[in-house]
């Protein structure tokens, strides 16, 4: 589905991913683990093509990675992203406009469902709020690809639960979802791998079940090893 | 590429809502003085559309080039780069945008413009007389059959010349956020940047025109040939070494 080859990521003199080669597999739901910094982000922009790698290569679906991809790869950033003038219906609107496999059905059920309404602003929302909007327009995607950085950061407990459901819904073994998050223990439950990156080095790729059946060990546990 | 031209278009609607009420007022305080007899209140709405005319034609190219720094530095600009078109047809969507807005904005004073200069001969009364006034001045000035030609040129000039600063503006944001990513100095280094890539076009310019033949076009204009063709290659040129830069360089 997605690999990553020899990446080497550098902004200034500064080495975000280094040398880094991991293989991603086609309706499996990734956990990207690692500390602040550990380049997390940058790994998950550049398969979104919102950053280019120094050196290396990215494949998806066995091609060199290109901007006709995007209609294949949903990206979820930790920031807010939407425009400021965007209400949600706007948001609705430009996914629409550009992402055929939009499906504006479940983005409204999924709007309500989650307490928004079309006419509320995005620039004007709560961190909360703007977590649970982003989550409904890229998990309305049937994006073969779901890239989801940190989308449980900053968002209350009720919220969480709600875009956990809203993760699980979603997944099917078509799809392959990468889920970066510091909040360990609220995604073990549904982490099939755990891919473990320090120092913009891949540390170890886990599954998560087999390591629990032969060591017993938790998610936790492995991450505090790991790390 | 019409999709992303209709995100950029509404970027600036805000803007263009405040232009054209400022217009509404001044053409109406215009044709009320007019109405009442009042010099100085038809003077001074004249002035104000005459004067703004200049500034927010110019203001609207200016605040595209302030949009782009602000997307990249808030993130924003994550919309338009995770849709699934190439480099070129969003900064081409930017670009033609930005040019598109000032031509609107541009329109709307032309025609507050000739209502209110039309409302004045009106006013004044012999309509027929003061046109044909000002058509036999623009004529002895630039030669017979010269008014419409020169007219348009020098448009073209302007218009070409304009773009090509909106473009510098362009690649002077992408080069800063570029090197300067995130940093609260990026907007500063961008201005600088902006004005050595014009110190260097411009210097480039007076040392090529110095040896060139001057070729003029439509009598006494004010641009010569070689001010359009040196310009247009100056577009292309900045056009694709932003592209160049926003698809390999940029991280958004």
């Amino acid at each position: 589905m997605l690999e990553y080859r020899n990446i080497t990521k550098k902004f200034g003199n500064k080495e975000a991913v280094k040398e880094l080669t991991l293989k991603l597999k086609k309706g499996t739901i990734y956990g990207l683990l690692g500390e602040n910094g550990s380049g997390k982000t940058t790994l998950m922009k550049m398969a979104a093509g919102l950053t280019q790698p120094t050196e290396g290569e990215i494949l998806f679906e066995g091609h060199p990675l290109s901007y006709q991809d995007k209609a294949s790869i949903a990206y979820m950033s930790t920031e807010p992203f939407f425009y400021s003038y965007m209400k949600v219906k706007d948001v609705e609107e430009y996914y629409a406009d550009f992402f055929e496999d939009f499906d504006r059905e479940q983005f409204r059920k999924t709007i309500e469902r989650l307490g928004l309404n079309e006419e509320m602003k995005a620039s004007a929302m709560s961190s909360g709020m703007n977590a649970k909007l982003k989550a409904a327009a890229t998990l309305a995607r049937k994006a073969d690809l779901l890239l989801l950085d940190e989308p449980l950061n900053g968002v209350d407990y009720k919220a969480r639960e709600e875009i956990i459901a809203l993760i699980l819904e979603e997944a099917d073994e078509n799809r392959t979802m990468v889920i970066s998050t510091h909040l360990i223990e609220e995604v073990e439950s549904f982490i099939e791998d755990a891919i473990f990156i320090k120092d913009g080095q891949l540390v170890d790729v886990v599954n998560v079940e087999t390591e629990r059946m032969t060591t017993g060990n938790s998610l936790a546990e492995l991450y505090l090893q790991k790390m | 590429m019409g999709k992303l031209m209709k995100y950029e278009w509404k970027k600036q609607r805000t803007s263009r809502m405040i232009v054209m009420v400022a217009l509404a007022v001044c053409v109406l305080t215009f044709l009320g003085g007019m109405l009442v007899e009042k010099d100085a209140l038809m003077g001074i709405s004249a002035t104000l559309l005459l004067v703004g005319s200049y500034f927010v034609v110019f203001y609207m190219g200016i605040e595209s080039i302030l949009i782009l720094n602000r997307d990249l530095k808030t993130k924003q600009s994550y919309m338009i780069w995770m849709t699934p078109k190439s480099v070129w047809e969003i900064l081409g969507a930017k670009f033609v945008v930005a040019i598109a807005q000032m031509f609107f904005v541009f329109a709307l004073y032309a025609i507050a413009g000739l209502l209110c200069f039309v409302g004045t001969i009106q006013y004044v009364g012999e309509l027929g007389n003061v046109f044909a006034i000002i058509r036999d001045s623009f004529i002895r000035v630039s030669g017979e059959g010269q008014l419409i030609a020169q007219i348009v040129w020098n448009l073209l000039c302007i218009f070409v010349g304009w773009t090509e600063v909106v473009m510098v503006g362009y690649l002077a944001v992408i080069v800063s956020r570029t090197i300067l990513r995130d940093s609260k100095y990026a907007g500063g280094i961008s201005i600088v940047a902006f004005f050595v890539i014009t110190f260097i076009i411009e210097k480039i310019y007076n040392l090529i025109s110095n040896v060139l033949p001057n070729v003029e076009v439509a009598g006494n204009s004010f641009f010569g040939v070689g001010y359009l063709v040196y310009y247009i290659i100056i577009c292309v040129a900045v056009f694709l070494l932003s592209g160049w830069m926003a698809d390999k360089k940029l991280s958004v």
